[in-house]
């Protein structure tokens, strides 16, 4: 029996799980190899005697300097930040408010409207970029960081708003109604009440919302022409691809570093990311 | 020490941030700012050119009292920001226009006839190509010829010398003989069949040189459906099977460059900058690849040129600083062809016909001193036109010879397929 329960953790559980782990970290893994690998390595063919194409015997850390000296990176990684976290927070707080309108308040056509908000996340960004263009002209806020501060909200506020949305739904009503019942106004018991209780779907959009600002390409391509205004996503395909030459080492030294960010907001709120995954409230 | 909990780390990271973020909130758009003229440029194959244009720029801004900014944006995003800029009718002075000619943008771009005149009579005038690539359909220049991008083979010496052709292939056929030999030992040849520049380039380069072309000298009149076209077609399946992996429908642009940095690929049909870089980074093998001609067909030798130019918009405020800054630019065309390290082929006939800086100097380089005689852009043998464009961006030609080489399609389905994409952009515009 114990041989039996052995086997078939090893095939249920160990293995798809180790599967999973080497399929989400490799990536990770061969941006590391591939940043601290010397060029005279990363061009050699792989049927050269000497190649070891999964480690290197030689690390160096030319391409972080190279990164870090020839061009604006770390510029580049302050701008990312500030644009992410302030579209993100603009972009919460009108997700809250719309999600919490569209979850609890009875108007009509409020069913409609959710969806119809859903929708206009699917529209594609290239499609919007021009009239948004025209938009950011008209308010002379181009090539500023309000260019993206106040376009990333396009997309984010809908996209905050249906999963918010849906996370208030599962919220019971009983818990808000016991709230006014005791002299609570609305704003009150959904302020006091409900928004602590929905912290885990908050932090999910935010971690969502975070992530998608930070990687967002198209609007900061064209809303941002100066080198030292960039975002990482911008810079690092500007400065180094050229045509048909990839300075591999400095890309990947440019991307592990421009992924930290993300992994320390992901890791810093896992459970409250995981909760709000997952469902929330029991009624 | 006291801890500090996550609820102040919080707070107080978010206070932090909010203070220095701040500043932010002030700046003013840089455009509002003193008289600048502003360009948008390609992010060069070659990083030196970059510095080399920057600090040409900061030096003629500090002689006319004129700010010269120059962003560079990679090559395959510049049409996007030129049509943003054009909708909104703001943005750069200047754009750069990489390998689309300039009838697409022509209603954006100011008229630069006198300006090319005056550059043509200093210089002995531009070469057809030039014309052809910066001249829209009112017979006028409406942007300056920059440069070109030539397109020639680069061969292993060592391993063609090894099959008797020490000189490497000088015809398609002879690539294809002798490819399929260096295969069989395990060095293929590599021509991309894929959605990128090379292919595409390179396919026109077959076709061209078997007699065929996508449209006839009236830029109007398709004839893809021709015993030329068949002929090159079944020129490229057999390259493509004897010579070649089926690696090349995948490639993107730097794949036939890895092909040949590895020390796997026999020959490929790029332009220097695959030798460039393998310069940098394996001079054993670097010794090892010498350049070639574009190899000659039937029809003669004719390569593909990717072609760049500069174009003044219309809604610039600063048209007149503009002019002046492209005329001392082109003026300066042997120091930007030294900083390009021999990249960028002139377009201008005094530099064209040579003697030219490191390329007539290096025995290895001297083959693209004839780059200018026999590079042609998309269109040919009509103009650079709209329609071409969009035949070219839309990859119709490769997707029909990838078909083919693949056998989805036979020849006539390939032919028949190809015409009818051909044909019904060409309708849109004529």
């Amino acid at each position: 029996m114990v041989i039996e329960r052995r086997w078939k953790k090893w095939v249920y559980f160990y293995i798809p799980l180790s599967l999973f782990v080497i399929g989400t970290l490799f990536p990770f893994y061969w941006m590391f190899v591939t940043a601290i690998r010397p060029d005279a390595e990363l061009y050699r063919s792989w049927r050269a005697v000497t190649n070891t194409p999964f480690w290197t015997l030689a690390p160096t850390l030319d391409h972080f300097k190279d990164l870090l000296e020839k061009t604006t990176f770390p510029q580049w990684l302050w701008n990312t930040f500030f644009i992410a976290c302030a579209s993100t927070m603009i972009s919460l707080f009108c997700g809250l408010l719309a999600g919490y309108a569209l979850a609890r308040l009875k108007f009509p056509m409020a069913g409609m409207l959710g969806t119809s908000i859903f929708v206009t996340y699917l529209v594609p960004p290239t499609l919007l970029f021009i009239p948004l263009a025209d938009i950011i002209r008209n308010f002379a806020l181009g090539n500023t960081p309000w260019a993206l501060i106040l376009t990333y909200p396009t997309f984010l506020i809908p996209f905050c708003t249906w999963l918010l949305m849906g996370y208030f739904k599962t919220i019971p009503k009983e818990l808000e109604e016991c709230a006014r019942i005791d002299g609570a106004t609305r704003f009150g018991a959904m302020t006091r009440i409900i928004f602590p209780i929905a912290v885990p779907g908050i932090l999910s959009a935010g971690i969502f919302a975070f992530t998608l600002s930070w990687n967002e390409f198209i609007y900061a391509l064209i809303f941002l022409s100066s080198p030292e205004k960039k975002t990482v996503p911008v810079g690092v395909v500007s400065e180094l691809i050229r045509g048909d030459i990839y300075f591999w080492g400095q890309l990947m030294a440019g991307a592990l570093l421009g992924s930290i960010p993300v992994a320390l907001v992901y890791s810093f709120f896992v459970e409250y990311y995981v909760t709000g995954l997952t469902g929330s409230v029991k009624g | 020490m006291t801890n500090l909990s996550r609820r102040q780390f919080l707070t107080t990271t978010a206070a932090a941030a909010g203070v220095v973020a701040a500043p932010h909130a002030w700046i003013r758009p840089a455009w509002a700012q003193a008289k600048e003229v502003r360009i948008l440029a390609w992010t060069h194959f070659v990083p030196a050119y970059d510095k080399w244009v920057d600090a040409f720029a900061e030096q003629w801004s500090t002689k006319n009292n004129i700010h010269v900014i120059i962003d560079h944006v990679p090559h395959l995003q510049i049409p996007a920001k030129i049509a943003a800029e054009i909708a909104t009718q703001s943005g750069h002075d200047i754009v750069q226009l990489v390998g689309s000619g300039t009838e697409k943008w022509s209603a954006a771009l100011m008229d630069v006839q006198d300006l090319c005149d005056k550059l043509a009579k200093k210089h002995g005038g531009f070469t057809p190509l030039a014309e052809n690539y910066c001249k829209t359909a009112d017979g006028k220049y409406h942007s300056v010829p920059d440069f070109f991008i030539d397109f020639p083979g680069l061969y292993r010496k060592d391993l063609w010398t090894e099959i008797g052709m020490p000189n490497g292939p000088d015809t398609w056929d002879e690539l294809r003989v002798g490819g399929a030999k260096l295969k069989a030992k395990g060095f293929p040849i590599g021509i991309g069949l894929a959605h990128h520049n090379d292919s595409r380039n390179s396919w026109r380069a077959i076709m061209w040189c078997h007699g065929g072309s996508e449209v006839a000298k009236d830029g109007k009149t398709v004839t893809y459906n021709s015993k030329e076209v068949r002929e090159a077609l079944k020129f490229m399946k057999a390259l493509y099977k004897e010579a070649m992996t089926p690696e090349v429908l995948a490639w993107d642009d730097a794949s036939n460059n890895r092909l040949l940095a590895s020390g796997r690929g026999a020959w490929i049909h790029n332009p220097i900058s695959a030798y460039r870089t393998i310069e940098g980074q394996n001079k054993e093998l670097a010794d090892k690849i010498h350049i070639q001609l574009s190899p000659r067909g039937p029809a003669g030798r004719l390569s593909y040129a990717n072609c760049l130019a500069y174009g003044i918009t219309r809604f610039s405020p600063n048209q007149d600083a503009a002019k002046a800054f492209l005329e001392h630019l082109t003026d300066s065309f042997k120091d930007a062809f030294r900083a390009s390290t021999g990249y960028d082929t002139p377009f201008l006939k005094t530099f064209a016909k040579g003697p030219l800086p490191i390329i007539s100097e290096d025995p290895k380089l001297k083959p693209l001193e004839k780059s200018p005689e026999y590079h042609y852009t998309m269109g040919y043998p009509g103009p650079c036109t709209v329609a071409a464009d969009e035949v070219y961006q839309q990859f119709v030609m490769i997707d029909a010879v990838a078909q083919f080489c693949t056998d989805k399609m036979d020849l006539e389905q390939t032919v028949k397929w190809g015409e009818d994409k051909i044909k019904a952009i060409y309708s849109k515009f004529i």
